[in-house]
């Protein structure tokens, strides 16, 4: 986030002249389509011929898209019935990454987004705000309202008023189409029958506290090995899973949503003008060796990632904190942090299991960054008692935990590593691990099928799959040609034959689960006889390819 | 005979100074680590630091000298993506590709030489046809393919043996030897261990031994058939010694040498399976560990394990070459 506002003032002036050059643009394209000459040419011969464009798209499976390249060769053969023809590029992830990001490739390309924090600027600022030209807004998708939208609801305090601009921005991207929206991806896991009380949370986060399956371990079978328990140090989720049973944060997500509730803070305040955030922590918690945990232990891991203190290997030093300037402790149980400009979902970072997790500062002191990460110390739920490295991570229940209404119930817990989904589901199966995440599609009939001996778990994902115009030049400059093409694609079919219902539709450019989304959004729906009606007003040859 | 050995080692720098060579120009034409490293969310700024950090903005010579200077000193770097040492992770890995790669050689020389022997015996009979068919097909079916199905049948369905891993994880929990699970069980006496150390090995070393074994059997069976025809076997028959004392102490002593180098040449075989049999079964060796770091584009982890891996090889095909001299006495290294 903050690299991006680091190009403000750059892509303010960029922005400037791209609104210029579309106002440019849509003036010869309304004398075009108002002129008499198209309307007569629309019935006898089409002047421009059959539309055509460059779709770029990436080869490989991606977490929203699993299906890498089919998903462009259906818009491909969706769009040759009116007549449009698509230029397929298809390339690696990361060669496409580059052509679309980087180089500007392409008239529209393939993508999607899993989001970070789970609030609503992380999908829309990111991707719709023209400061963000440089970076994900590659499309140079440029609406002033959506603009003020955007950053006003990212500088409110209130999640009332937030929530509102956010709605009204998105009522404005459906309107515009700079995207075809197509669907959220479904995350799935399996248990064996015994285990109670587990459920999916859309973020990832694997929360075991009142998990119960008739016995003291519980095995739990993912992909690949933590790399490191250092909440600073990480990037990945396998790392996240285990460092969030260790450790706590200030706040926290509630279940299946990303609305955040109190943690190891029990209230926060933020001052009139939206710099300060005062955070009251929780006066009864301690660390899981018995140290007490106070204000200083906050200030000390965050502190160490703030700008000029980050190392270069932080990850997530810049996103979850570059906007913070200074952190102050009053007290022992008060923190404030000085942001250097109003920036409300700060809160939202400070609940993700990646760089905000709090540690005690005694510990990492004594162990230093190299040894913290196989001596962790926090006040979570667990406490590590055996890392085998590729193997397997124990944990033990924490006696000491703070939260009695959510002690953990079983006492030990045991994260192994399998990288094959399939046989993790076997594990389950066999009895051989009681929980199992990261599960295939095509792996979900089988725990259907085994009811007696396993429940399959689903959480809506963080993420969207989509189709982005460049907008800001021919033939996608214009708002009708993008209208016209999401009108003439059929989302649903498509997402219900690419992903076989283990995707939802979607409404707009974020799950719904996040505060903020438009619950009722809806992207243009499938009309492919307006979609031809738009295309040949404007001079364009729709009669179906053969293709 | 030292100095031969002394030469063979000698002969270990250019093959080792090539390998990491091939690595590293391989590596310098692949995408970005840093990348890798710090994900979507690393600032530019960022991303300069740790391409300094990791001495990435300077010539690709100079890295190459660096790491090779480094080396000497027996600092094989840090891993980029666990940012620890490389040099201890591979240690702790090395038993276990160790012992699977010393139980496929078991399954291999024991198989495979009484499979070649019965055949050679009878050529052309019954028993010799199952067995050569056994053996092609055994050679033609690649590792992956191989342990996905046992897996898929001997585990996931009849659930005789587990899925994968090399111990179970409630009892690894409790588990305080090192990391030869056989071995210092065995030694040891914790039987429980033992046997679900071995349990766990079962199909990975059966998956890692097949085409060895093939290969060895049908080796087998075509130079015992060689030395069964030569007159002085005709003659050990006339002296009135006994069909299989024939063939244990006169035929196969015989026909050991091709024998012996067809073993030495398939330890480099089960060394370079062992990094596919492992990733199939998630065994927790140096093979997997290549894989992972490979994926992570972890040079210097990658490069420690090839070089390990390589001295391996290089290592055990010496003591074939001596155990040569040891078999057939007219063969002398000087």
């Amino acid at each position: 986030m903050k690299r991006s506002r680091k190009f403000g003032a750059l892509a303010v002036a960029g922005a400037m002249a791209a609104s210029l050059v579309l106002s440019g643009c849509g003036g010869k394209q309304a004398e075009s389509t108002t002129g008499p000459s198209s309307t007569t040419n629309q019935t006898t011969a089409p002047t421009l011929g059959h539309l055509t464009f460059e779709l770029l798209t990436y080869t490989n499976p991606r977490p929203y898209n699993p299906e890498g390249d089919k998903l462009a060769e259906a818009i491909q053969s969706e769009l040759a019935k009116i007549g449009v023809q698509v230029k397929v590029t298809p390339l690696p992830w990361a060669e496409h990454k580059t052509a679309v990001l980087k180089e500007g490739k392409g008239d529209a390309y393939m993508f999607g987004w899993i989001g970070d924090n789970g609030d609503a600027d992380n999908f829309l600022y990111v991707h719709f705000h023209s400061s963000q030209f440089d970076a994900l807004n590659s499309g140079h998708y440029k609406n002033d309202q959506v603009d003020k939208l955007l950053k006003d609801a990212a500088q409110a305090a209130d999640p009332a008023v937030r929530a509102k601009n956010y709605v009204d921005a998105q009522k404005l991207i459906l309107k515009d189409a700079p995207w075809i929206f197509f669907n959220n991806t479904t995350d799935f896991a399996v248990t064996s029958a015994a285990v109670k009380d587990y459920q999916l949370h859309p973020t990832g986060l694997v929360d075991l506290r009142d998990v119960t399956l008739g016995k003291d371990t519980l095995v739990y079978a993912r992909g690949a090995d933590a790399t490191s328990l250092d909440p600073a140090m990480i990037e990945d989720g396998e790392s996240a899973k285990v460092i969030s049973q260790i450790h706590d944060t200030l706040v926290r997500y509630k279940p299946g949503s990303t609305e955040v509730e109190p943690s190891l803070a029990e209230k926060w305040e933020v001052s009139q003008d939206g710099l300060t955030w005062t955070f009251h922590l929780r006066k009864d918690v301690k660390f899981s060796d018995g140290s007490p945990f106070t204000s200083a232990d906050v200030k000390y891991s965050i502190g160490r990632q703030l700008k000029g203190k980050a190392s270069a290997d932080m990850p997530y030093a810049d996103f979850s904190f570059g906007m913070v300037k200074d952190i102050q402790t009053p007290d022992p149980y008060t923190v404030q942090f000085v942001l250097n400009e109003p920036y409300s979902p700060f809160l939202a970072n400070l609940a993700m299991s990646l760089a905000a997790p709090i540690i005690s500062q005694k510990q990492h002191e004594k162990y230093g960054d190299k040894e913290y990460t196989t001596h962790p110390l926090g006040t979570g739920p667990f406490v590590l008692k055996d890392w085998k490295k590729n193997q397997q991570i124990v944990l033990e229940a924490n006696p000491n935990y703070w939260d009695k209404a959510h002690m953990p119930k079983v006492k030990q817990v045991i994260f192994t590593v399998t990288d094959k989904n399939t046989v993790r589901v076997d594990q389950v199966l066999n009895g051989q691990a009681d929980i199992a995440d990261g599960v295939s599609t095509s792996d979900i009939e089988r725990i259907m099928a085994a009811k007696d001996k396993s429940i399959l778990l689903q959480s809506p994902g963080m993420n969207i799959n989509y189709m982005a115009f460049r907008t800001d030049h021919k033939p996608f400059d214009n708002p009708d040609i993008r209208k016209a093409i999401s009108e003439a694609i059929n989302r649903e079919a498509i997402v219900k034959a690419l992903y076989q219902g283990y995707a939802q539709l979607a409404k707009g450019p974020m799950p719904d689960f996040i505060p903020g989304a438009d619950k009722d959004g809806q992207p243009y729906a499938y009309n492919p006889d307006d979609a031809k009606a738009i295309l040949s007003k404007l001079g364009y040859d729709t009669t179906p390819l053969n293709k | 005979m030292w100095a031969y050995i002394a030469r063979r080692l000698l002969g270990l720098i250019p093959v080792l100074l090539g390998i990491t060579l091939l690595v590293f120009v391989v590596f310098h034409f692949t995408q970005d680590p840093v990348q890798v490293v710090l994900g979507v969310h690393g600032s530019p700024a960022q991303q300069a630091a740790l391409r300094h950090d990791l001495g990435l903005d300077r010539p690709v010579l100079e890295q190459y000298w660096t790491f090779l200077t480094h080396l000497l000193r027996g600092d094989m770097g840090q891993s980029w993506m666990l940012r620890r040492p490389v040099l201890p992770e591979i240690l702790h890995r090395i038993p276990h590709t160790i012992e699977l790669t010393l139980a496929a050689m078991l399954i291999t020389v024991v198989i495979g030489l009484v499979v070649g022997i019965v055949s050679a015996i009878r050529p052309n009979s019954v028993g010799d046809a199952v067995g050569m068919v056994g053996s092609l097909t055994a050679m033609s079916m690649p590792v992956y393919w191989l342990g996905l199905i046992l897996i898929s049948y001997l585990a996931a369905r009849n659930r005789i043996f587990p899925m994968n891993g090399a111990m179970d994880p409630v009892l690894l929990s409790n588990y305080k030897g090192n990391d030869f699970y056989i071995f210092w069980s065995l030694f040891t006496g914790h039987w429980t261990y033992l046997k679900d150390a071995f349990w766990h090995l079962v199909l990975p070393a059966c998956t890692l031994a097949a085409a060895t074994t093939a290969l060895l059997a049908r080796m087998t069976r075509g130079a015992m058939i060689e030395v069964i025809r030569q007159d002085f076997i005709r003659t050990a028959r006339a002296k009135g010694l006994s069909g299989w004392v024939t063939v244990w102490k006169h035929a196969l002593k015989n026909a050991l040498i091709p024998i012996l180098t067809v073993i030495g040449l398939q330890v480099g075989g089960l060394l370079s399976g062992a990094v596919l049999t492992e990733t199939v079964f998630t065994w927790p060796g140096v093979g997997t560990l290549t894989t992972t770091a490979v994926f992570n584009q972890d040079l210097p982890l990658v490069q420690g394990s090839v070089l390990v891996v390589a001295v391996l090889f290089v290592l055990v095909n010496l003591v074939v070459d001596l155990l040569y001299a040891w078999v057939d006495p007219r063969i002398h290294y000087s």
